[in-house]
């Protein structure tokens, strides 16, 4: 274990101030549950540990306008089994009780897992989906940043040494609207998936057309990845079993996947085809 | 209690410096500012190891090859390079980082092919054998080659209609005990003290007293889990070195990924080559394999060579040869691991024999009927087998399961089903000569209940059930009047080790060897002290008691008091040597019992993904008789499961570099509850002469016939047959794919 | 640093290290050893307590973040010599060989059925899917969970 000082701020305000003034030396921790194993491992040394968790009025889910604000110190746990966001955002609940297992998802938070920019994990690509934006507060105030503009690579987000992720706005998908979050796992599903998918559709009412789609591909890249060519081949388009294949079949090629323990090139790109198949059907069906 | 919760008073702490390379010469150790940190007591290297003249540098029980940290080379990423004592963990492992050691590094040999080329580079440049079985080829990695031959193999492929060969591999594993792999040492000036989660205390004491020229006393805690991975120890040595020099216990705890630089289970290849004739008669038998022992031949050589009985199977095959070569390579020595190598040859020939059967347009199960030995056959080490019953075993699954299906097709998405069968042999670890293997005691004590005394390791296996079990009901008083005590060298009597099945059968035999005569001596005292025929006595909770409604008994408190105290009988489990029947023919004893089985698997396979799922799993076992039947079933459902692992997705892999890329568990699945499949578990109770009450070994049945049954389970649903394990759903996949199944 | 917490239903006050996890804490500073740890990543699940009436790993939350707040760890089941009736359903049932992992697929078993007391097999396996056993094969385990619900809803009565 590496031995450093710990520090619990009791507001954003104090612990931006803390981060900034320890610069790299500073590790911020929210559950915990990634870093902790890293600080154990040796493999991150600071000398201070800032740990968000005592800071108040980050936790919890609330309506806000349009959509949903998402405390960041809101645990994993919480979200997979709120009510309101089981309603309006049904996917983001699914991708959350897909993140590990309970353990995890009891101490992990939501801002935790969105900070630390790990590829192979499961709120990312369902937040992106639903085009969440990240609200970050340090020393000159707060900047919300689009999702699609907060991973930068692998373990490496937009938010600064001195700042804070305070909270993420979801805005309420539009009536007409279906999401859908699958995983393929080897072994148990609480393992590190080999690839995911978030998928988000509206349907037109009249047309039964796809008015949109948001296809959200995990694992396949150092980041979160909207698959824009599969997008594309389906908006505006009435979905059947043809057009969701040649989806399915432009997104495994757009995927940018690396060989590792999970499998190989070939094989994630297999597996995306089947994942953006079986989201779509899905997300159609629930939107239906 | 386990290890880990353990403390002693004035305990350090140590923590191991490991290699960082697969292969490398040493060219120097400084520890200097290690050993200016405060809190540092000290470090073992080399340099301490070979300036103490009373301590031999190198162990090992098979070949002497493992040095107490490493010497001259490090043979192994991981391989022990120094030792830190401190007096916390922390302490030691902040000074690691402050060792500085100049390697030179070598090329390595990271698997069987590599190692066996010709010109490869050798991991020992002298062999040391210790065991006199081992037979090493000079100049080459090979550390043991031997074969088992029975007829004329030549012959048996004339007479074949049809022959087969194929090509088989398993790769490394872990066993992941959860119990971590720990050591606490104490060297006083007259012995030396050792308390270790080890299986096998006995052979350890042995080998501690010989290196360290001194008595020593192994002490056992509860277990938390071994299969294998603990029954030879790499640790125990190293930290008594330690203690010596620190002057004080010492503790040394590993972390779950060093125990996968510790102890893994070996990579197997084999090829088999298989006579038949067209009626499914198998008539020759070549099996040769190969076991990756990995840097030190700890374990490995004597594993291998003991399965070369078991490796054609509980077929009778008239023409048989087998040949098996022990390799060192520049991987973690490997260790035993439940049923290892039994299960890599049971793949072998399991899933050959399926092939066999669809391409002579015969039925799996009738081909196994045909061939399966029964009683009174003579197995190929020359054993005459008396309670066999595989072929009740292999009916029983495949009622249980219901016959094969033939890619039945249960979902629109591509999923199919298919159902596969397997049939084993297991033996036991048996010496050639008659040899006394495990002793156990039995005393009344003053208080009168009965303590049972055993060598054996308590595991989580159920050996202390069992042992007051047999004990209870040899001496005749009920369960509750007995205690056990276990796995202390000082306390206990000697075992030769918890491992290969053997529990039950010797340390079984041993106890009620001792309750009966213990019974004897009871009844005796009783007789005299009621002035009443011991026939017409008997036992009860209490005591002894004149039959009838006299009333007249006397206690065992009473009886203990009169025989001093206590009252204590040895009993004693012989094995090897030979069998002579009832005709005085001689037969030889290759294994003490032969544990027969069979395993059938339901699975079903998805064409999207590659992805298996084991829906059920039916075993059967004839286990002699069932000493206690909720605890054996338990067992045979642990080592189903345990063995879906490396049969799905456990494998360790090691990079270009030879660095292990599986370290932890996010990389390393194991099976979990959503691995489960449904179970038919039945236990075959056909008893065994010379097993306690007719009781055969069956820890390991459970697992050495699953990666068979899967594997030809999902043959009957592809028409793929799969050479390899684990069937990753890559792996299957890509190979549906390139049949175009 | 000086930590405050409700171990197993009493306020606790100790002098800890402020790096130390809470499973080292838990083990060497309150001699709490019911505790077990084998991956120390998370994922074994040998090391599970309760946090707040909740499943999570002390192998990879610092002893640090728990303060103010309630552990419940193995040690907190039974009262006296009277076992809790989960821990009766796992000695009833097999549900245990070797007991390394038993702390921890009790108190997940605990928290399972205080969120869902009659939980379907699906749900026992989605909740206790992540902790390892390496000895039972899990079939003993599953119908301990089973029992322990049976046995909890008729102590509830």
């Amino acid at each position: 274990m590496t031995r450093f000082d710990y520090v619990r701020p009791s507001t954003v305000a104090e612990a931006v101030g803390l981060l900034e003034a320890h610069g790299d030396d500073a590790l911020a921790i929210a559950g915990g549950t990634a870093t902790v194993l890293l600080l154990q491992k040796r493999m991150l040394r600071p000398e201070l540990v800032v740990d968000l968790g005592g800071l108040p009025g980050l936790t919890g889910v609330e309506q806000n306008g349009g959509g949903l604000r998402i405390g960041a110190l809101t645990p994993i746990r919480a979200i997979e089994r709120d009510a309101i966001v089981r309603g309006t955002h049904h996917l983001l609940a699914e991708a959350a009780s897909q993140v590990a297992g309970v353990r995890v998802r009891n101490a992990a938070t939501v801002g935790g897992s969105v900070c630390f920019g790990e590829p192979q994990t499961d709120l990312p690509p369902a937040l992106l989906a639903m085009n969440a934006t990240a609200t970050i507060a340090g020393s000159q105030g707060s900047r919300d940043v689009p999702l699609e503009e907060f991973f930068l690579g692998p373990y490496e987000t937009a938010r600064e040494q001195g700042e804070v992720l305070t909270h993420l706005s979801v805005p309420t998908p539009v009536p007409g609207s279906g999401g859908c979050h699958v995983k393929f796992t080897m072994g148990s599903p609480e393992n590190k998936p080999v690839a995911n998918v978030s998928a988000l559709v509206t349907v037109d009412a009249s047309t039964r057309a796809l008015a949109d789609v948001r296809i959200v591909m995990g694992a396949v890249g150092g980041v979160p990845m909207l698959a824009h060519k599969a997008n594309d081949t389906l908006k505006g388009e009435r979905p059947s079993d043809a057009l969701i294949a040649q989806a399915a079949v432009r997104a495994s090629e757009e995927a940018d996947p690396v060989e590792d323990l999970r499998g190989s090139v070939w094989y994630k790109r297999r597996i995306i085809k089947v994942l953006v198949e079986r989201a779509l059907r899905c997300a159609i069906e629930r939107a239906n | 209690m386990y290890l880990a919760d353990m403390d002693m008073p004035g305990m350090a702490h140590a923590k191991v410096l490991r290699s960082p390379f697969p292969h490398a010469r040493i060219v120097s150790i400084d520890a200097s500012a290690a050993r200016a940190l405060p809190g540092v007591v000290c470090v073992l290297t080399r340099d301490e190891v070979l300036a103490d003249s009373t301590i031999d540098p190198y162990y090992g029980y098979v070949y002497r090859d493992v040095p107490i940290v490493a010497i001259d080379k490090v043979r192994h990423e991981g391989d022990i390079v120094a030792v830190v004592v401190a007096e916390d963990e922390e302490t030691a492992e902040d000074a690691l980082e402050l060792i500085d050691v100049e390697y030179d590094e070598l090329a390595s040999v990271m698997d069987i092919d590599a190692a066996m080329a010709k010109g490869a580079i050798q991991v020992h440049e002298v062999f040391k054998p210790i065991a006199p079985e081992l037979r090493p080829v000079e100049g080459t990695n090979i550390c043991h080659h031997s074969t088992l031959a029975k007829g004329d193999i030549e012959q048996g492929f004339r007479e074949a209609d049809h022959i087969f060969e194929d090509s088989y591999s398993a790769p490394a594993v872990q066993h992941c005990a959860l119990e971590l792999h720990g050591c606490i040492a104490s060297v006083g000036d007259d012995e030396i003290t050792v308390w270790t989660n080890c299986q096998s205390p006995f052979p350890l004491r042995g080998e501690l007293q010989r290196m360290f020229n001194k008595p020593a006393r192994v002490i056992v805690p509860y277990v938390g889990g071994g299969f294998g991975s603990k029954s030879r120890d790499r640790l125990e040595a190293v930290v008594v070195a330690a203690a010596k020099l620190a002057g004080r216990p010492v503790r040394l705890l590993l972390t779950q990924e060093e125990t996968f630089q510790t102890f893994i289970r070996p990579a197997l290849t084999c090829t088999v080559r298989t006579g038949v004739k067209s009626d499914g008669t198998i008539v020759a038998r070549h099996h040769r394999f190969a076991v990756d022992v990995g840097a030190y031949s700890i374990s490995g050589a004597r594993s291998a060579n003991n399965t070369l009985k078991v490796a054609t199977g509980p077929y009778r095959i008239p023409h048989v040869l087998v040949e098996c070569d022990a390799v060192y390579t520049n991987k973690p020595p490997s260790a035993p691991y439940r049923g290892l190598p039994t299960t890599q040859h049971t793949m072998a020939y399991e899933t050959q024999l399926d092939r066999i059967a669809n391409e002579l347009g015969l039925d799996p199960i009738e081909l196994r009927m045909k061939n399966l030995l029964v009683e009174g056959d003579v197995h190929v080490t020359g054993d005459l087998l008396r309670s066999v019953h595989a072929k009740d075993c292999l009916e029983k699954v495949s009622s249980s399961l219901g016959p094969q299906l033939k890619g039945e097709a249960v979902a629109s998405n591509g999923t199919i089903r298919g159902r596969g069968f397997s049939c084993s042999i297991k033996y036991t670890i048996t010496p050639s000569e008659p040899t006394l293997a495990t002793e156990a005691g039995v005393e009344l004590q003053e208080d009168g209940l009965f303590e049972i005394r055993i060598g054996t390791v308590n595991m989580g296996q159920g050996v202390d059930t069992m042992a007051a079990a047999i004990g209870a009901e040899a001496v005749g008083v009920p369960i509750e009047s007995v205690r056990i005590l276990h796995s202390d060298t000082a306390l206990v009597p000697q075992d030769h080790g918890t491992t290969a099945s053997r529990a039950t059968f010797h340390t079984g035999n041993a106890v009620l060897d001792a309750g009966t005569k213990l019974r004897a001596e009871l009844l005796s005292t009783a007789s005299d002290l009621l002035e009443e025929d011991e026939v017409r006595l008997e036992l009860s909770a209490a005591g002894v008691a004149v039959a009838g409604s006299s009333g007249r008994s006397v206690s065992f408190v009473d009886i203990a008091r009169h025989r001093g105290g206590s009252l204590l009988a040895k009993g004693e489990c012989w094995v090897g040597g030979v069998y002579t029947d009832e005709s005085g023919k001689e037969y030889p004893i290759a294994s003490t019992f032969w544990t027969f089985g069979s395993v059938g698997a339901e699975v079903e396979v998805s064409r999207e993904t590659g992805e298996i799922r084991v829906l059920r799993i039916a075993a059967a076992a004839n286990v002699g008789k069932a000493v206690n039947p909720e605890q054996t079933k338990a067992q045979l459902e642990g080592g189903v499961t345990f063995d879906l692992g490396p049969s799905l997705f456990e494998r360790l892999v090691w990079g270009d570099g030879g660095q292990l890329m599986t370290t932890t568990l996010m990389d390393y699945p194991l099976p979990t509850l959503h691995t489960m499949p449904e179970f038919h578990v039945d236990l075959l109770e056909f008893p065994y002469d010379q097993g306690p009450y007719g009781a055969n070994g069956v820890g390991e049945m459970g697992g050495v016939m699953v990666p068979a049954a899967i594997i030809n389970a999902v043959y009957d649903a592809t028409g793929v047959l799969f050479h390899e394990v684990p069937l990753t759903p890559e792996t299957v996949l890509a190979g549906l794919e390139a049949t175009g199944a | 640093m000086q930590l405050e917490l409700t171990l197993n239903g009493k306020t606790e006050r100790r002098e800890i290290a402020p790096h130390h996890t809470l499973l080292d804490v838990l083990r060497d500073d309150f001699n709490l050893k019911g505790t077990k740890g084998y991956c120390h990543s998370g994922v074994c699940g040998a090391c599970t307590v309760l946090l707040d009436g909740k499943p999570i790993s002390a192998c990879i939350m610092l002893a640090s973040q728990t303060q103010g707040k309630s552990i419940t760890t193995v040690e907190g089941l039974a009262e006296g010599e009277n076992l809790h009736p989960v821990q009766r359903a796992f000695v009833e049932n097999f549900g245990l060989q070797c007991g390394y992992c038993t702390p921890g697929m009790l108190l997940l078993t605990v928290a399972l059925l205080e969120e869902n007391p009659e939980p379907s097999k699906e749900e026992i396996v989605d909740y206790l899917g992540g902790n390892i056993c390496r000895c039972t094969g899990y079939a003993n385990i599953l119908k301990s969970v089973q029992a322990a619900a049976a046995l909890v809803k008729e102590a509830s009565l």
